[in-house]
């Protein structure tokens, strides 16, 4: 499968991320949302930070629960007090990296220049000093409207789809976080 | 459809010789008998059309979505319905198209700046057929309104982006499909969707 939407995964992007995210990395997906969002929606998504590649995932092998809900969950939970925190889905980088832009080619009228299969997403590191285990993930973009609305409708599902497939976790749990230091 | 009964005939109120005129006792018969003639034609003519009727009216205008099931049938056939309710059959057909379009009105007032979107959106229900389930609506408040049918193992999504863009995807198995329509809206034609949705 081409990666060549998502030059960034090859290359460390922030001197504090531990490094580029492996396909066998957890990556999780915090469910902050207002009371009347459907988790079973795409709605959890935001589409223009998955547009922008700045949709936020945590490196959960780098980070503990405990540091992720207080970095991640408890400013927006004190940002907006109509959110709630619903739990967690996770999968791994590779399997979120396996999702094909399943592209309906049969309008372009440049299909050779168009590799296929081509991933649909890309799951980038972002770690600052605060926060190594900040990961974004979004939208491969080889081109400009590489994806129409009907593929990135169905990149989204198919995110839903790999995030709900191990259920929701409310808690701490190894995997997919790192354990939690011995008192 | 189902077909509709014969009404029943309608129940007359008749006033009838009572008695030898001028009687007391008979007088006081008559005015008796007259009451609770009176009331018993007021009755029958009002009570029982009046169950049906808001049954009809609670179904379209709470649960739009699964008017066309028991509600629906059980007021074609119980032989009550007046000739005046048979316009609920088409209500019913455009229950769901009623309920987005009051739904995106209700989005519009609170997001002024998805006007754009909301148009597109009211094209696209103006196109749907008749009959389907209702979605859920939803926008991110900013760039797009979406449409998301979810019942089981089904899933479909339709996003408005404005400027006529919109694209749809539909769960089939473990994965979605992209639609195969084109995404202008002004020229779309989604008989993909269309067949999907009348599963739901």
């Amino acid at each position: 499968m081409s990666r060549c939407g998502c030059p960034e995964e090859c290359e460390q992007q922030t001197p504090h991320s531990p490094g580029t995210v492996a396909d066998e990395e957890p990556v999780v997906f915090a469910l902050v949302l207002a009371p009347s969002t459907n988790e079973q929606s795409v709605e959890i998504f935001k589409n223009n930070k998955l547009k922008d590649k700045q949709q936020s995932f945590c490196r959960s092998s780098h980070c503990t629960f405990m540091e992720m809900y207080e970095i991640v969950v408890k400013p927006q939970l004190s940002g907006q007090h109509s959110l709630e925190y619903k739990g967690y889905n996770w999968a791994t980088a590779g399997e979120i990296r396996s999702i094909v832009a399943a592209r309906n080619t049969m309008r372009d009228k440049t299909p050779h220049l168009t590799p296929v299969p081509v991933g649909a997403f890309c799951v980038i590191d972002d770690g600052d000093s605060v926060y190594r285990a900040h990961a974004r993930v979004g939208y491969a973009n080889p081109r400009p409207n590489f994806l129409s609305l009907h593929d990135t409708n169905k990149a989204r599902g198919d995110l839903l789809i790999i995030l709900q497939q191990r259920g929701k976790f409310p808690g701490t749990a190894s995997p997919p976080f790192r354990e939690e230091p011995r008192a | 459809m189902p077909s509709k009964r014969q009404l029943p005939p309608k129940r007359e109120c008749v006033s009838g010789k009572i008695g030898p005129s001028g009687s007391p006792v008979s007088l006081g018969v008559a005015v008796a008998t007259g009451v609770a003639l009176f009331a018993f034609c007021f009755t029958s003519l009002t009570s029982a059309p009046t169950q049906p009727i808001t049954r009809a009216i609670h179904s379209v205008g709470t649960n739009a979505g699964y008017i066309g099931g028991d509600e629906y049938h059980h007021l074609s056939h119980d032989g009550f319905v007046p000739s005046g309710l048979i316009a609920f059959d088409r209500i019913q057909d455009y229950a769901t198209t009623i309920n987005i379009l009051r739904n995106l009105s209700v989005i519009e007032k609170a997001n002024s700046s998805v006007a754009a979107q909301i148009a597109d959106a009211r094209k696209f229900a103006s196109a749907l057929p008749l009959g389907l389930a209702v979605p859920r609506i939803w926008t991110d408040g900013d760039s797009e309104v979406v449409f998301e049918w979810i019942k089981g193992e089904k899933h479909a999504i339709v996003s408005f982006e404005g400027g006529g863009n919109f694209g749809y995807a539909m769960k089939r198995g473990d994965r979605f499909e992209p639609g195969v329509s084109p995404n202008d809206i002004n020229v779309a034609v989604f008989d993909d969707l269309n067949d999907y949705l009348a599963q739901l």
